[in-house]
């Protein structure tokens, strides 16, 4: 396995907020990792700091490069889609794809046409014409004609609707993700990226509170709903939280065996979502 | 990546964004053509009506002056248009992008923000003015032949005199020299710009002004000095001065080329004074023309160091 980013001591802080807060992390190639967080949190800051954007204190390497340093050497093997529609509006769609071909070393012409020609927009059209939408399946055809390493994807569907995030990842998915390729995404949609992750990472106030592939997430935590008398029995092994549902309980459970567990109830494995918020409300606990 | 491609597209990219490049100086050009033909109507009225009376005899005019005249003074005005139309495209160059934060999607290709930087004084600098030289060159031949048609329907045939491709391709070439050291004097206002561009959040056209303005206030009032003022607008006029043939005398001094900032020439020696590859040439050898560079390079870094850190409004 390639170590494509390490982080040590990644540290940033803004006046006297601190953004990130000597954070530990490693993503290696072939993963799929998604960065989930509070606003706030430090989620942008670090994808900040590893596409060069911002300066930090701390160690970080990114495919052997110090993004604060070598920043036109790591983006021939970086991408990146920070928002929605930061394509700018007077670009036309020819035009975008005549810059990046001639200015990128890995794009590809041939795949960004085949990409459009699945979608309705024209070469001749501005950006400012596209719908939201449609410029953002236009800077996926863009991005997904590089053969990059590492894709960083901040918040690429906040503000579409469904049918435009369902296709975005299934696009990611089944035409770009292979397993020489490695996707960071930041997202607050956490249902839609659910499916898609390999690997999870929570950050909450600046620090790394949890970062598991999802298979040590499915074994670690455990979603338990507990009939009344039992609840007594399932407070007693510390769950991480708990909540009402028809009269029952549902119980948040962090490596506890299955074995007694089971006894419980019926044993789920817990959505992202949920975890989340368990996961948070401890942190401020 | 072939680098020739990836400048080119740069170069490319600022024209697809800053249309203006090339619309103003097509407009100043049917402007001046529409003002021809007007002025030629006008000339075949007043001579039908009589108003005119032709000599016809024309011989000992000083044609290649009249030919270099026409052609730099029609550039004139174009010039003076394209010198605002830069200022505003360097102003909001290093702005736009970042306003509209489609800087994130520039910076997501393998560009430096060095590359970029100087791709944006280079449209300032060069394309710019090549844009508004072949608007000038296309604009100055339609109103020459206007102007000998018009001039042989009411009987005057200059066409002799003022045929003269060498002269008119010489003045042309000394044109785009003129062009080339005129962006490269205006380097520190360029570069100031730029500098200005990539710092403001909004209002990029009163910190351009402001800034330099406040910090001649300051000078004036406290220290009672003017040397900002003199050195700034001393350095837009001398240009002007510098690249006229001929000497100039103050006071019945010969002073040589040139002439500063408020010092008035009261005689004008030699000819026309119209500028020529060796008046050009001269500026060269003016240490303004190096201290300016200097000064210039340095808010480019600026500009530079800026890009690189604080892109985000």
């Amino acid at each position: 396995m390639n170590m494509l980013i390490q982080a040590r001591g990644l540290s940033k802080h803004y006046g006297g907020l601190r953004a990130l807060d000597k954070v530990d992390f490693d993503i290696e190639e072939g993963r799929i990792v998604g960065l989930i967080g509070p606003n706030g949190a430090g989620k942008t800051t670090a994808l900040k700091a590893i596409l060069g954007l911002t300066n930090f204190e701390g160690e970080l390497d990114v495919l052997g490069h110090d993004p604060r340093i070598s920043r036109r050497q790591l983006m021939q093997d970086v991408c990146f889609i920070a928002d929605v529609a930061t394509l700018p509006r007077w670009l036309k769609v020819a035009n975008a794809i005549e810059f990046v071909e001639a200015v990128h070393p890995r794009f590809s012409r041939e795949r960004a046409r085949h990409f459009l020609e699945r979608t309705k927009i024209s070469q001749k059209s501005k950006v400012g014409q596209l719908s939201k939408g449609m410029v953002t399946q236009l800077h996926l055809a863009l991005i997904m004609a590089i053969d990059a390493k590492l894709l960083v994807l901040d918040e690429p569907t906040i503000g579409l609707d469904i049918l435009y995030r369902k296709e975005f990842y299934s696009n990611l998915l089944n035409d770009y993700f292979d397993e020489k390729r490695t996707i960071l995404i930041t997202t607050h949609q956490v249902e839609e990226v659910e499916k898609l992750l390999t690997h999870l990472m929570f950050i909450s106030n600046g620090k790394i509170v949890l970062d598991d592939s999802m298979e040590v997430v499915a074994e670690k935590f455990a979603e338990v709903l507990v009939a009344q008398d039992k609840i007594a029995a399932a407070q007693a092994l510390n769950p991480i939280n708990e909540r009402e549902i028809f009269g029952k309980k549902l119980f948040l459970f962090e490596g506890i065996e299955r074995a007694k567990l089971a006894a419980l109830g019926e044993i789920h494995t817990p959505s992202i979502a949920d975890l989340f918020v368990a996961k948070m409300q401890g942190a401020v606990q | 990546m072939n680098t020739m491609r990836a400048y080119s597209a740069l170069a490319k990219r600022e024209i697809w964004e800053h249309k203006s490049l090339w619309i103003v100086p097509a407009v100043i050009g049917c402007l001046g053509i529409l003002f021809a033909l007007y002025g030629f109507g006008a000339l075949l009225l007043a001579a039908h009506q009589g108003m005119i009376n032709i000599n016809g005899d024309i011989t000992g005019v000083n044609s290649i002056e009249g030919v270099r005249a026409f052609i730099f003074g029609s550039a004139a005005f174009f010039n003076t248009v394209m010198l605002f139309m830069v200022w505003f495209y360097l102003m909001d160059t290093l702005h736009a992008d970042r306003k509209d934060r489609s800087v994130l999607f520039w910076k997501s290709l393998p560009l430096s923000d060095t590359t970029t930087v100087l791709s944006k004084l280079f449209t300032g600098m060069v394309t710019a003015p090549a844009l508004m030289l072949a608007a000038v060159i296309v604009t100055e031949i339609i109103t020459g032949i206007l102007f000998i048609i018009a001039l042989s329907l009411i009987g005057v045939n200059i066409l002799p005199l003022v045929f003269q491709p060498g002269t008119i391709i010489l003045a042309w070439i000394t044109l785009a020299f003129a062009l080339m050291v005129q962006s490269l004097w205006l380097i520190p206002f360029f570069g100031w710009f730029l500098l200005c561009s990539a710092w403001a959040r909004k209002l990029v056209l009163a910190w351009t002004v402001l800034i330099p303005l406040g910090a001649m206030l300051v000078e004036r009032l406290f220290i009672g000095t003017h040397y900002l003022f003199n050195a700034v607008f001393g350095h837009l006029g001398k240009l002007f001065t510098l690249v006229m043939s001929g000497h100039y005398s103050v006071n019945g001094v010969t002073i040589g080329p040139g002439i500063g900032f408020g010092e008035k020439p009261d005689v004008f020696a030699g000819h026309s004074g119209l500028m020529t590859l060796g008046s050009l040439a001269r500026v060269f050898a003016q240490p303004e023309m190096w201290i300016g560079a200097v000064i210039g390079a340095v808010f480019v870094a600026g500009a530079i160091w800026l890009r690189r850190n604080r892109s985000e409004i």
